[in-house]
């Protein structure tokens, strides 16, 4: 008899059992009772959140007899066969194993015939990205002419590979990456069951190494569990995980607060020789760095159990160090966890990163100021003053001197390529949405904004302590009748915010009674918001009533971030003010996310029409005066 | 070496195999592993130990005991029921995926087991890890499946999500550098190339024909001049460099060493004196000297430009174009800013 996986163990089988999803499940649950099904749903959302799961769930509810408040029996046939993947009604198909025309079509000429067995055929289609482009024409088809009694559910990872043309005729569902909170919770729960012994702080090591994955979590579980007999231990944990020690941290963090760099390189030794995984490393660090601005920022901010420290080391931590330098640390790991994720020779990173994070000082002195390179991944020298281009003329002259020695030098005709290299585009861990993002601006008006800015404090009133303190420096910046964009001033926060799908739900819950309708919340960083919005009117125009897309947002936005990049390097930040130093910003993604739209594209237009103006007027039409002079950059 | 596979196994990952031993006397082996380490840590021994382990007739003490009509078709390397897939050229792709999932539901006896090897998991396209998906996350009963990568973040995270992921230990610097002793390869040499890898074969690929005594001291040469500013050095791309680049290999070992021996005088420049965590000890005074000359953010920079030339030649940029590049690049930073 196999070994069976926890996580194919624990499946949920109820929607109750599916933890961090609540809006999704409710939703689901209550089209059951109300009957009210649509024959198409597309379920996205990053790995292990239970996309899959929630397909067969959902399949077994609309087709059993016996379901209670929208959940399914899981006791009668139905849903045991359906369990069982032994229902003919209940097709699952792997769309990256038959992604073919030939395939979809076999699908379409068979969900013609009647279920039978069940009230519903429902078609699984499983990573659904993976389908070709003829696959996809054919499964459209299908969708515009749904057959009777019929189901799809798409379930994919990366919904921005899906046509909008599928979008626009399927009911969407995002399903959120599982907070440790929420992974903590029903690893508990589940080990309870199992009657397993365990330390609490093991769990939460897992919780974060998971990194919003629940199968992650458990997969990292298991392995633990076969370490040891019955229990899980924080030694076990840190091993598997490759975690340093919180106190190994510490240590390292100290050192880098003192400019110890010697003591720190040591100290990065040790971890490394310890065979820890180098990225691993990175992740922790910066949650760690990031414990600490928070806990700077206001103590209730963190959860000072999940960080496995005590409340007097954060008081002496986060006196060490400036919410400046901490901001540019955290920086330089984006960086560099992103330069790294290719390498094999991961140890050098990592020393130049140690060395690198112990120049970082409070007050720049002019000679750091000028050569510290912030960042440098362009093919650009880093500061252009005068002095350096009498060097580089110089250089140019040597070089053309060389040129013609190595000339005769020449034995073969090694040609010299031409193409310059390619700066590579940085990508921070969360992006901005633009998918998200299009649909406000397209129906933005000002009063919309201006009635948003009216319920501001009403809404904050109905969040927790900690959540507001997030909300601080964040303001909102344009606003439609359904959504409203909320610009951070930090992009780290802007980052904190959009990954606390707590603070959102929150937000969401407190507009819409506010207002009495459903409302969305989208965050973007400060210093990208103009570029954003300017894209927004280039591409859309404010004049042309089009409905906004996201398609056309590809290339414009990495190239400028990346061109932006010398520039920053010369200007050096006032210590004094706690900005993000020449951060890289997020860039808009490679590939522009789909509409994230529930509703597919807006139909109802945005209520000006600006023919013939300029962008700076028609911006200013759209976003009031004092905004779009503020943000000008 | 005439070592027996679960020796090699049981030297180049003790802990590994003693886990895997317990895991296995406890029946429970997860269906899906990734194994992670850089190359000649042993991941691909490893694999071999666990598929003699796992089919042998008649394993003895937790070890296979090599003899028996399984071990036998196992060790030689025709057993129908162990399927390996491998990057042909630099990819696999995913008609070989395909082609190896039929070949599994195929034969799928009752009772028995199969076991799908995976090399350079990390290799994989887009589409043949999207079409493992489904395969690797409820496989049928006694299916296993093991990948293996030198480089985990560069595997799918759906594909990470579905295995227990297993570490390698690193290899300890001194049981290296013994070996390669054993090998008569020089002290310098030797020093120099655990460094940049981990596996013995390989350090004896480069050292043939005394390619890699010649690639260190160019490099070496190279670096004493660069260092001083010096534009010779541009000159020395092309007389001595580029000369010993003569394939893609080579050329990433020329690269890897540029970026070594800069790191090297990054950490003498920030006290570390100890030789044990040295490479290229015979510059140490060059380099001890270069601390007084330049400042920190100088030699960092430097430091950082020697990182970036990996990803260019991964972008197919040409060898001489990226050192010459580089070299100016190097020259600028230290002229730039200058020695007050
Ligand atoms: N929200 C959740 N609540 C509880 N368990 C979950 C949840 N999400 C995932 N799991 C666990 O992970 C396993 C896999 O989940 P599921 O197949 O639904 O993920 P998925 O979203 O389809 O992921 P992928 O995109 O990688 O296919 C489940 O069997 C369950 O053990
Ligand atoms: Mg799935
Ligand atoms: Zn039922
Ligand atoms: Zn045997």
């Amino acid at each position: 008899m196999s070994y069976q996986a926890l996580y194919r163990v624990w499946r949920p089988q109820r929607f109750d059992e599916l933890v961090g999803q609540q809006i999704v499940t409710q939703t689901l649950k209550n089209a059951i009772i109300t009957n009210q099904i649509s024959h198409a749903y597309l379920f996205a959302g990053p790995r292990g959140t239970g996309k899959t799961s929630a397909a067969k769930i959902f399949a077994k509810a609309v087709n059993c007899h016996h379901s209670k408040d929208g959940e399914p029996c899981n006791q009668c046939d139905i849903c045991q066969a359906i369990t069982k993947g032994q229902l003919n009604d209940v097709i699952e198909i792997d769309a990256a194993s038959n992604n073919g025309v030939e395939e979809i079509r076999d699908i379409r000429d068979k969900a013609k015939y009647a279920p039978t067995q069940a009230d519903y055929k429902v078609y699984i289609i499983d990573e659904v990205h993976m389908l070709s482009t003829g696959a996809f024409n054919a499964l459209l088809k299908t969708l515009e002419e749904p057959p009777a009694n019929v189901i799809f559910i798409l379930a994919t990872t990366e919904p921005h590979k899906i046509p909008l043309t599928i979008i626009s005729r399927v009911q969407r569902f995002d399903f959120r990456r599982i907070s440790a909170q929420d992974a903590f919770d029903r690893m508990k729960y589940i080990l309870d069951q199992k009657k397993v012994d365990y330390e609490e702080k093991a769990l939460w090591v897992i919780a974060n190494a998971a990194e919003g994955g629940m199968r992650d979590a458990l997969s990292i579980l298991d392995q633990v569990l076969s370490f040891s007999d019955n229990e899980v231990k924080l030694d076990d944990a840190l091993l598997v995980t490759g975690s340093v020690t919180k106190q190994l941290l510490k240590k390292y963090f100290l050192e880098l607060a003192h400019h110890e760099s010697a003591n720190a390189l040591d100290t990065m030794k040790d971890i490394l020789t310890e065979g820890k995984d180098g990225q691993r490393f990175i992740e922790d660090l910066i949650s760690f760095i990031r414990d600490v601005l928070l806990y700077q920022e206001s103590p209730d901010l963190i959860s000072v159990a999940a960080t496995g420290l005590k409340d007097e080391d954060f008081k002496s931590l986060s006196a060490a160090v400036s919410a400046t330098s901490l901001y540019r640390m955290i920086d330089e790991l984006n960086d560099i966890q992103e330069e790294m994720r290719f390498t094999t020779h991961p140890d050098v990173y990592l020393e130049v990163l140690t060395v690198k994070l112990c120049q970082i000082k409070d007050q720049p002195t002019p000679a750091d100021a000028q050569a510290v390179p912030q960042q440098d991944t362009t093919a650009q020298p880093a500061q252009p003053s005068p002095a350096a281009d009498a060097t580089i003329k110089q250089l140019q002259q040597e070089v053309q001197q060389l040129q013609q020695t190595v000339q005769q030098l020449k034995t073969s005709g090694g040609a010299v390529a031409k193409k310059p290299a390619q700066p590579r585009v940085k990508q921070r861990k969360v992006q901005v949405n633009l998918g998200q993002i299009y649909p406000v601006l397209g129906a933005a008006t000002r009063k919309d904004l201006v009635n948003i800015q009216n319920l501001w404090e009403d809404m904050l009133n109905h969040l927790t302590v900690p959540q507001r303190s997030l909300l601080h420096v964040s303001k909102p910046v344009a606003a439609s009748a359904t959504g409203v964009i909320v610009a951070f001033n930090y992009a780290f926060l802007f980052q904190e915010a959009t990954t606390d799908d707590n603070l959102i739900a929150a937000m969401e819950g407190a507009f819409q009674q506010l207002m009495g309708t459903e409302y969305k919340v989208v965050f973007v960083p400060k210093n990208k918001w103009p570029q954003i919005r300017q894209n927004y009117i280039k591409e859309h125009g404010l004049d042309r009533r089009k409905p906004a897309t996201g398609k056309t947002t590809a290339s414009a936005a990495p190239k400028s971030a990346a061109s932006q990049a010398p520039s920053q390097a010369t200007t050096a930040a006032p210590a004094s003010q706690p900005t993000v130093p020449a951060s890289p910003e997020p860039p808009l993604p490679e590939e522009p996310p789909v509409d994230g739209d529930d509703d597919g594209p807006a139909d109802n237009q945005p209520a000006h029409s600006a023919a013939s103006q300029d962008p700076v007027t028609a911006a200013k039409q759209l976003f009031g005066d004092d905004i779009v002079k503020i943000e000008d950059n | 070496m005439a070592e027996e596979p679960q020796e090699r196994a049981e030297r180049l990952q003790p802990r590994i195999v003693a886990r895997l031993k317990r895991i296995l006397d406890k029946h429970e082996l997860a269906h899906a592993y990734l194994f992670v380490g850089p190359d000649g840590s042993g991941k691909l021994e490893v694999a071999r130990w666990l598929a003699l382990r796992l089919f042998c007739l008649h394993p003895q003490d937790g070890e296979p005991d090599l003899t028996c009509a399984e071990c036998q078709r196992i060790l030689s390397g025709n057993h129908p029921d162990i399927v390996t897939a491998a990057a042909e050229g630099r990819q696999i792709k995913v008609d070989e995926i395909r082609h190896l999932k039929a070949e599994f539901t195929k034969s799928a006896m009752e009772g028995s087991q199969k076991l799908f090897i995976i090399q350079d998991a990390d290799k994989m396209t887009t589409g043949a890890a999207n079409s493992l998906l489904k395969f690797i996350e409820e496989p049928g009963p006694g299916v296993y499946i093991l990948m293996l990568t030198t480089n985990k973040s560069a595997v799918l995270p759906t594909i990470r999500s579905r295995t227990q992921v297993i570490e390698m230990q690193p290899l300890r610097r001194a049981d290296l550098l013994d070996q390669l002793a054993a090998l008569e390869i020089p002290k310098g040499q030797r020093l120099v190339a655990i460094g940049l890898t981990d596996s013995v074969q390989q350090v004896q690929e480069w050292c043939a024909d005394g390619w890699f005594a010649q690639a260190v001291t160019g490099v070496s040469q190279w670096f004493n001049s660069v260092s001083q500013g010096n534009m010779l050095a541009f000159v020395e791309v092309q007389t001595k460099l580029v000369k010993l680049a003569t394939d893609r290999d080579k050329q990433q070992v020329l690269l890897d060493l540029i970026t070594l021996i800069w790191r090297d005088a990054l950490l003498v420049a920030n006290g570390i004196s100890d030789p044990d965590r040295l490479h290229f000890v015979n510059e140490q005074g060059q380099m001890q000297a270069l601390a007084g000359q330049y400042s920190m953010a100088q030699l960092l920079t430097v430091s950082q430009l020697t990182l970036e030339i990996r990803h260019l030649l991964g972008q197919n940029v040409n060898f001489q174009n990226i050192v010459e590049q580089l070299t100016i690049r190097i020259v600028q930073t230290l002229r730039a800013v200058g020695a007050e």
